[in-house]
């Protein structure tokens, strides 16, 4: 197929090439109901090739095996909608994540990264507020640093950085909680041992400057601590 | 008090109910049509005289018509149902075969994706009536019973197979690589600086692609072929994702391919479906991606091919 870039003209009739592959379909023409669209589809391959893999039946038989879609499918997405670029999706998502029963700590990490990071103050609004919701709505399976008397030193062991945490809450114990670091790397972390006696080990990864020592970030102040299984308060 | 914008719209789309002797009240009918008059014109309070009235009835029976066959699907991928997203999944997997081969899985993935994240985000038939009062808004892309719902859906996986057919088309069709650009320019300082500041934020945004897609762009990002200094970099910043730089490391789809035990033909449609979802979140990462993996027209040969060339 020669090369024929997407024009504004094709933006301009792309709402109505579904519907004028319906009518194609049912043998219709698609003059008669989208004249603008027709004339475009006569000097636009890009958008005649849509419409002819559009008006073609699916083989649905030959696809007998797909893969179930999982059960947090939809979680997933709504985390992923955070980092879409457009306010009237990013505020919805985090609005049908705060009434999440149950949500995974990547999730949690999205919606603080967005607090922090996005560059809409609504959106980070929104982020904040579903994030606070779903904190207080899964305690005590969630520990943040600074609160509650959950406190964090950090050091620096050959170019590693690594912060210790103490005063977590006593169901933290015997359990290997995920370390969220809200905008930082390595983002999630998953502790190479439990929390015992209300203290937990953590390794950040490598310090990008080994002569400088071990500073406190603003991705460090927002760390927060999950209890994989963290059920919400009933 | 002055009426909303949509307001005149409402005897058509009652006019329509009427018809068919539709199960959904003018109210339902009204915000759809609403929104589809926001999204031909681009504007939130459109100037509805711009709008053939054969245009707006036509429309707001098309919405009647797809409301009765497809609202009790859309609600229920609305509403996050596993079993209805395993079943539309399918309909795209069947969609892309034609032209995407082996790769059609993970092109319906991505368009599923696409798809979930306008329905999840977007208004479904039970809220339509009540998302009258604040004013009609929602996704740019938001589905609004415009056209049948599978044909709707099937476009967005058509879109990205074809998208990808044009783009490896120009990259077969392409000019041969200029010798000269071996020794391009340095970039400059600011663009050095701005590219520095976007490293972790990309490597973020790679951490969260499904996971072929980001170990397609992982491996891409390791190949020889990209600077030294920034893949040194990318280790520093996520050595669980990125390893330790290496000239041993696969370089060509192929090589790329059998690490993953994928094929050549998955690995350049998911660093394609990565890179464009990439670029849409951040206009840095696209920039740093153009030069970081240049397409074939442009990237420069490696020692062994302009050897042999």
């Amino acid at each position: 197929m020669p090369d024929l870039p997407r024009t504004p003209a094709c933006d301009e009739v792309e709402m109505d090439l579904s519907d004028a592959a319906r009518i194609q379909r049912e043998g219709g023409n698609v003059a008669d109901h989208y004249p603008d669209l027709a004339r475009h589809l006569e000097e636009c391959e890009w958008c005649r090739a849509q419409l002819a893999e559009l008006v073609k039946e699916p083989d649905l038989l030959a696809e007998a095996e797909t893969e179930d879609v999982p059960s947090d499918r939809a979680e997933k997405e709504l985390a992923a909608a955070l980092f879409v670029r457009e306010p009237a999706v990013q505020i919805p998502a985090a609005g049908r994540l705060a009434s999440a029963r149950r949500v995974a700590p990547a999730t949690l990490a999205a919606l603080a990264e967005t607090a922090a990071g996005d560059r809409d103050e609504d959106v980070r609004k929104a982020a904040r507020t579903a994030l606070d919701e779903l904190l207080t709505r899964l305690a005590p399976g969630v520990a943040e640093l600074g609160k509650a008397g959950v406190t964090g030193t950090l050091s620096a062991d050959e170019g590693e950085l690594r912060v210790t945490l103490e005063g977590l809450p006593r169901s933290f114990e015997g359990s290997t909680p995920v370390v969220v670091l809200p905008g930082g790397e390595p983002g999630l972390v998953t502790p190479e041992s439990a929390v015992s006696e209300g203290r937990l080990d953590v390794r950040l990864g490598r310090l990008l400057d080994p002569s400088a020592g071990p500073e406190l970030s603003p991705e460090l102040e927002g760390l927060f601590v999950v209890k994989p299984e963290a059920e919400p308060e009933s | 008090m002055a009426q909303p914008w949509f307001e005149s719209l409402r005897p058509v789309c009652k006019e329509a109910c009427v018809a068919t002797a539709s199960q959904y009240s003018p109210d339902v009918v009204l915000f759809y049509l609403a929104r589809w008059c926001q999204k031909k014109a681009r504007q939130t309070e459109p100037e509805l005289k711009a709008f053939e009235p054969k245009a707006l009835r036509d429309a707001a029976e098309r919405i009647v018509r797809n409301l009765a066959e497809d609202a009790v699907r859309v609600t229920r991928l609305a509403a996050g149902d596993p079993a209805e997203m395993t079943t539309l999944k399918r309909l795209l997997v069947a969609s892309a075969r034609p032209r995407a081969g082996e790769a059609a899985p993970d092109y319906a993935d991505d368009a599923l994706s696409r798809i979930m994240i306008v329905l999840l985000t977007g208004t479904p038939p039970a809220r339509a009536a009540r998302e009258l009062d604040p004013g009609p808004h929602g996704p740019r892309n938001e589905y609004v019973f415009h056209a049948p719902f599978e044909f709707w859906a099937r476009r967005v996986v058509i879109n990205l197979v074809i998208d990808e057919a044009r783009r490896a088309a120009r990259e077969r069709e392409g000019p041969p690589p200029p010798p000269a650009r071996q020794d391009s320019p340095p970039l400059d300082r600011q663009l050095l600086l701005a590219a520095h500041d976007a490293l972790p934020g990309l490597v973020r945004a790679i951490r969260r692609l499904p996971p072929r897609q980001r170990s397609a762009m992982v491996a891409s990002l390791a190949r020889p072929e990209v600077d030294e200094l920034v893949r040194e970099r990318f280790h520093e910043l996520a050595p669980d994702l990125f390893p330790v730089p290496s000239d041993e490391a696969p370089s060509s789809d192929a090589e790329i391919a059998e690490l993953l035990a994928s094929t050549p033909r998955c690995v350049t449609a998911n660093r394609s479906l990565a890179r464009r979802k990439l670029a849409e979140q951040d206009d840095r990462w696209e920039l740093l991606l153009d030069h970081l993996l240049p397409h074939a027209s442009t990237r420069p040969l490696r020692a062994r091919e302009a050897i042999d060339a």
